[in-house]
């Protein structure tokens, strides 16, 4: 039977067709324009402005005076005071008092500085050729009116030690501010090159009430970068300072283009939409080794930052079988980091053999101990130590030594190293579960402990080593829970206090040695490898690129091609 | 009909009550705790201190009956509180992000129905033929494919081989086409087999034979009456899938940097962002009622009986 007379098929799918092509047509016109001028309730969004300029930066782009570049997240809230910012993203528009480059300490704002003999009061010289980018001065009066503004929330911002101790600043004359301080604290003017929450806004990035604390009127700061349109959840452009006090950036412009997912953004690299790709969260985190290897291969250049912290697995000494110092100690010597750093890190990064590099500063130190891969001392230790072995692992008063190894169950790197550990303490009788959690149930485990084995990571530079040792005292650290049973907890801690407090460096260097010196020695920690930024940029468009935290990028010292 | 509408959108009101209550309990029932989330998110290292601040701040230290009815009173004046990472209404937040994800949704619906009903009919005209048979194998692969593979596989030839498409963004009619056709090609296949099969069946039908004996034309059998009839579970799968597309566009969202919903409540619900997340779940409920209750009146327009019961 003939279902369908043909002529009227034809007409008929003739019609649903052109329906469909005209429906497809009037939506893309409309999807065109919303697109294109999508805009956020950002004061600073001008719909069409976007759109506009958007286009305006392709064409610059080819005059090489933009640099595109894609980051994970949105530019936030663009407020100094707040969290609501990546971090690189506040140091382009905003100073802060000093700035960390190339491991040390240099003027930001402040073009010098006094402490007394006591450590408790640092006067500060600032630069009387400094402008905001509105063009009103940097004087002590705006520098006081931000920190008494940040200050007025200090129990917010008290996992930097600098809020502890900070008592207020106190205007000396126009160009010169006094901290003071309520006990001497070494790490001072290392804090204060912190993208947050301390960062010089101008008087006009203030709302009525001067209060900072939800929000701001203007992103207005005297760094070297100015906003100049954003598309929220899209992207943001910045326009360079030419008020700038320091190196006024080569590149007219700095286009960070929202790209949540880096594969994305390698293909985006690839297809010329964005000139640089970076993960600050260091190799293997959200860049895979691949990635980095294929982009290197197809013509990019594809480079690694010097170590920026150390990547490490901390062993829980208050529970369970890594209560057990010989435990702790084996384990140590059965990880194998040439393997994990070949095959977990794509043999990017190098291995580590102390918990801090001896870069940083009070930790250069050849008396710390270090547990070399050995697996039979692992297998003698555990011998010694009464865990014998019985089929596949090994046991004590019947009981199996098995351990916890938990992690954040999305994190595809965490659960590859995860696996080789488990691979490498098999081989000396270890049975190691591996605990996948959600990122939140993650971090709360983390914080009351209930780990064997959990991958932690040094705070990095400008941090290390002031702000990380001083959370080991805090108990909603990982640090915390790991370290909290070996004997020495208390002088430990007591150590990390004296060593943030210290006004003569030799002194905090013994501190410092104290608590290095112990935490190898208990075997807290298994160092693996040290943290490196990988960067990967378009050479016919950028040079000059470098990266030395894992929280700023130095984007006005890139030139432009 | 018109009574049929108001009751229907009458319904709405306990429906949302219900979906308040869920939305409520089951953001709090989420395993971690919200304080730590927040501060993990905004990057903050938490201290007992800051935990116990963020905590008052966010008013979780209060019984949780008073910070429900304390929500739903604003949520009634369709204020849904402020974001807890972005520091904005909510309410804007995810209107911004739904005109995406609408843009989204309704640009892969034309090409759903652009395709699969040619694709549809021709297969019926064709039924086991070769073009059918064809069309049976695209299906199979079609739904087969999941968007995370297809995504890349469609950047990989139109953005990178070919150069003819941008690989993500949003900001013009082009970056709406590769994320779009991955997410409709799922859908494709579903839509084209089902349209074959009501197209076949109803063909067989008695009013069809009866159509032909009182000598009523081929053409006005198949236009008035057989595709007519065939479209009714074509539109019901669609007004429910529709739902499924504007809440499931996630992967797609994420894999083409369209900053829909979808990345919105991925980063919302990793923050324990409670107040988006909560906004999200009542919009997502108004959406599929809405979308359901105009499923029903096209279905109701394409057939009389069903005009009947009301």
């Amino acid at each position: 039977m003939k279902l369908f007379k043909k002529s009227k098929i034809k007409h008929l799918m003739l019609g649903v067709s052109s329906a469909a092509i005209i429906g497809v047509t009037l939506a893309g016109c409309g999807g065109s324009g919303s697109g294109g001028s999508g805009t956020s309730d950002s004061a600073t969004t001008a719909a069409q402005a976007a759109s506009d300029t958007s286009s305006q930066n392709t064409d610059t782009a080819k005059d090489g005076k933009t640099l595109t570049v894609a980051i994970t997240e949105d530019v936030g809230t663009l407020n100094p005071h707040s969290y609501g910012s990546p971090m690189c993203v506040q140091s382009l528009i905003y100073e802060g008092m000093t700035r960390y480059m190339n491991d040390e300490v240099v003027g930001g704002i402040a073009e010098s500085w006094d402490i007394s003999d006591d450590g408790k009061e640092y006067i500060f010289h600032l630069d009387k050729d400094n402008v905001f980018s509105d063009g009103t001065p940097v004087n002590a009066e705006i520098v006081k009116k931000n920190f008494d503004a940040v200050l007025k929330y200090r129990e917010e911002h008290n996992w930097m030690e600098m809020f502890n101790v900070l008592d207020k600043v106190e205007i000396v004359d126009d160009y010169t501010v006094k901290f003071v301080l309520t006990a001497p604290y070494d790490g001072l003017l290392q804090e204060l090159s912190l993208a947050r929450p301390e960062r010089i806004g101008a008087e006009a990035m203030f709302p009525a009430d001067g209060d900072t604390k939800e929000k701001i009127a203007e992103p207005i700061g005297s760094g070297p970068w100015k906003l100049s349109d954003r598309v929220e959840g899209q992207y943001a452009v910045f326009e360079r300072n030419e008020k700038y006090h320091g190196t006024v950036p080569d590149f007219q412009y700095l286009k960070l283009i929202v790209i949540p997912d880096m594969n994305t953004a390698a293909n985006s690299l690839k297809a010329g939409e964005v000139d640089m790709i970076y993960d600050l969260a260091g190799h293997g985190t959200e860049m895979t080794g691949d990635t980095f290897n294929e982009l290197m291969g197809s013509g990019f250049a594809a480079e690694l930052s010097d170590p920026v912290s150390t990547n490490t697995i901390a062993l829980n000494s208050a529970d369970g079988p890594t209560k057990e110092l010989e435990v702790r100690q084996a384990i140590a010597h059965a990880v194998d980091k040439e393997s994990i750093a070949q095959n977990i890190y794509s043999g990017m990064v190098g291995t580590a053999d102390y918990l801090m590099s001896k870069d940083t500063t009070y930790c250069d130190f050849d008396d710390l101990t270090v547990y070399e891969h050995d697996e039979e001392k692992a297998k003698d230790i555990l011998d010694k130590a009464g865990w014998t072995m019985e089929g596949d692992y090994r046991k004590k008063n019947g009981e199996e030594l098995k351990i916890s190894f938990l992690y954040e169950g999305s994190n595809d790197a965490m659960k590859n190293l995860g696996q080789a550990l488990q691979a490498n303490l098999k081989k000396v009788g270890v049975n190691v579960e591996l605990v996948p959690e959600d990122s939140t149930v993650f971090y709360e485990s983390q914080e009351k402990g209930l780990f064997n084995l959990i991958q932690s990571e040094t705070w990095g530079m400008p941090f290390d080593p002031y702000s990380y040792f001083s959370s080991f005292r805090h108990p909603s650290h990982a640090d915390y829970a790991a370290q909290s049973g070996i004997s020495e907890k208390a002088e430990v801690d007591k150590a990390v206090s004296e060593m943030l407090n210290a006004t003569d460096p030799k002194v905090a260097e013994e501190k410092s040695h104290y608590v290095l010196k112990t935490l190898s020695d208990e075997s807290v920690y298994v160092p693996l490898v040290y943290t490196q930024v990988p960067y990967v940029y378009n050479a016919d468009v950028v040079s000059n690129v470098s990266f030395n935290t894992t929280v700023d990028v130095p984007f006005e010292e890139f030139k432009a091609k | 009909m018109a009574k049929y509408v108001i009751k229907r959108l009458l319904i709405l009101i306990p429906i949302l009550f219900l979906v308040s209550i869920i939305a409520f309990g089951l953001v709090r029932m989420m395993p971690g705790n919200a304080e730590v989330a927040y501060l993990q998110a905004a990057g903050i290292p938490p201290t007992e201190e800051l935990i116990e601040t963020v905590r008052k701040d966010m008013g979780y230290d209060r019984p949780l009956p008073v910070q429900y009815f304390e929500w739903l009173g604003k949520a009634i004046r369709l204020d849904f509180g402020v974001s807890y990472a972005t520091k904005k209404a909510v309410g804007p937040e995810l209107m911004g992000a739904l005109r995406y994800t609408a843009q989204l949704a309704g640009f892969s619906s034309l090409i759903v129905l652009g395709v699969s009903i040619p694709m549809g009919i021709w297969s019926a005209v064709k039924a086991n033929k070769a073009p059918d048979n064809v069309n049976r194998v695209i299906a199979f692969v079609g739904s087969s494919m999941p968007s995370f593979w297809l995504g890349p596989l469609l950047v990989q030839l139109f953005a990178l081989a070919l150069g003819w498409l941008p690989v993500q963004g949003a900001t013009s009619f082009r970056h709406l086409i590769l994320p779009a056709i991955t997410m409709s090609v799922l859908y494709i296949a579903t839509y084209s087999r089902l349209l074959r099969n009501s197209l076949l069946e109803n063909m067989n039908k008695r009013f069809v034979t009866y159509s032909r004996a009182r000598g009523i034309s081929e053409n006005k059998i198949v236009t008035n009456h057989v595709l007519r009839n065939s479209m009714i579970p074509v539109v019901t799968t669609f007004g429910i899938n529709f739902g499924h597309m504007i809440a499931g566009s996630t992967i797609v969202e994420v894999l083409f940097s369209w900053p829909g919903l979808g990345r919105l409540i991925v980063g919302s619900i990793a923050a324990r962002d409670f107040p988006m997340i909560q906004g999200y779940i009542v919009l997502m409920a108004v959406i599929f009622i809405l979308v359901n209750l105009a499923t029903d009146l096209i279905t109701v327009a394409l057939d009389p009986r069903m005009r009947e019961a009301l």
